[in-house]
């Protein structure tokens, strides 16, 4: 699911663009060929991460990585897609373009959107170690041994006695 | 145990209110827009005053949010000279709620000859500026539209 979504989606999607535009995507210097394999890319990594997730024991280190490198990826794919292919406008994109002597400037700011993407994925990893440290501490409390049921109880002189002259055995009240 | 799976519920609610408030800004944001971009919801008008030697500049705008959520639209007219410098200002901001549809008028006077200058002789321009919030303006657009032959668009 994730690869398709990620990747076979993206590198999809823009064949079914209607030609008009494509063109202005072009005009306004928008290199849209180099979000969607970035796009991709992460698609991949996404999807190799899951699969580690998925044959690996959730008390495992490597689980636990796996788990922050997800989130890590996440947000790499946030900063990449909000930014319009460069990370580094942090959700703040610029796009200028030329039409009919006039220069027509469009500037969006989702920076917002990209510190709340920083909050999701802080929690995202705080997450995954807490449930790391569930899952090893329940492993641990699983593989210690059985505690013996009588242990620590005092036995009564009329529990030690041997079964034939015990009372439910011997037949007085 | 419980506590984990508690806050994993909290961290999943969090995604899914920050994904659900990113399309409706989104969605908002681009329907505002969109209807103002559209050719018949702007006009700007010249009227070169010869007897009051005024030159007048007025940008008429019908605003329609057909979006999910309330906006803030600013829409402003500015003068610049031949080197970008800004000569006079004139800007007007009003609150849309979802779909309500109101006009804007701005207007910006100058000395004729300056007018003259700017949208006759094509030395120094005019730019109108078009800036959309909405999310509590925690989401923008700002649209800069910088006309350097003549005073119409």
């Amino acid at each position: 699911m994730t690869l398709l979504i990620f990747t076979i989606l993206p590198l999809y999607a823009p064949s079914q663009l209607p030609p008009e535009l494509d063109a202005l995507i072009s005009q306004a210097g928008f290199d849209l060929t180099g979000l969607i394999n970035r796009i991709a890319a992460i698609g991949v990594a996404l999807t190799l991460l899951t699969l580690v997730k998925g044959f690996v024991a959730k008390y495992s280190p490597l689980y636990l990585l796996a788990s922050i490198a997800s989130g890590a990826t996440t947000f790499a794919f946030t900063l990449i897609t909000l930014g319009l292919g460069d990370w580094q406008n942090l959700g703040v994109v610029t796009v200028s373009m030329g039409v009919q002597g006039a220069t027509n400037t469009v500037v969006l700011n989702l920076s917002a959107f990209v510190k709340l993407a920083t909050v999701t994925v802080t929690l995202e990893v705080i997450h995954s170690i807490l449930e790391f440290a569930d899952a090893k501490k329940q492993r641990s409390e699983a593989q210690q041994p059985p505690e013996r049921p009588f242990e620590g109880t005092t036995l009564q002189p009329e529990d030690q006695m041997p079964p034939e002259i015990h009372p439910l055995f011997s037949g007085r009240d | 145990m419980r506590a984990v799976r508690v806050f994993g519920v909290v961290v999943a609610v969090v995604q899914l209110a920050s994904m659900i408030a990113f399309s409706v800004s989104m969605y908002t944001i681009f329907a505002a827009a969109s209807s103002m971009a559209s050719g018949d919801s702007m006009a700007m008008e010249l009227t070169l005053d010869e007897a009051a030697g005024v030159g007048a500049l007025r940008l008429d705008a019908v605003a329609r949010n057909e979006g999910l959520l309330g906006v803030n639209l600013a829409v402003g007219v500015s003068a610049l000279d031949e080197a970008g410098e800004s000569l006079a200002r004139n800007s007007t901001s009003v609150h849309l709620e979802a779909g309500e549809v109101r006009t804007v008028s701005v207007s910006l006077s100058l000395p004729l000859g300056v007018m003259r200058r700017i949208t006759v002789e094509r030395r120094g321009c005019l730019e109108v500026t078009m800036d959309l919030r909405t999310l509590n303006d925690l989401v923008s657009v700002s649209n800069t539209m910088t006309v350097r032959e003549g005073g119409s668009s």
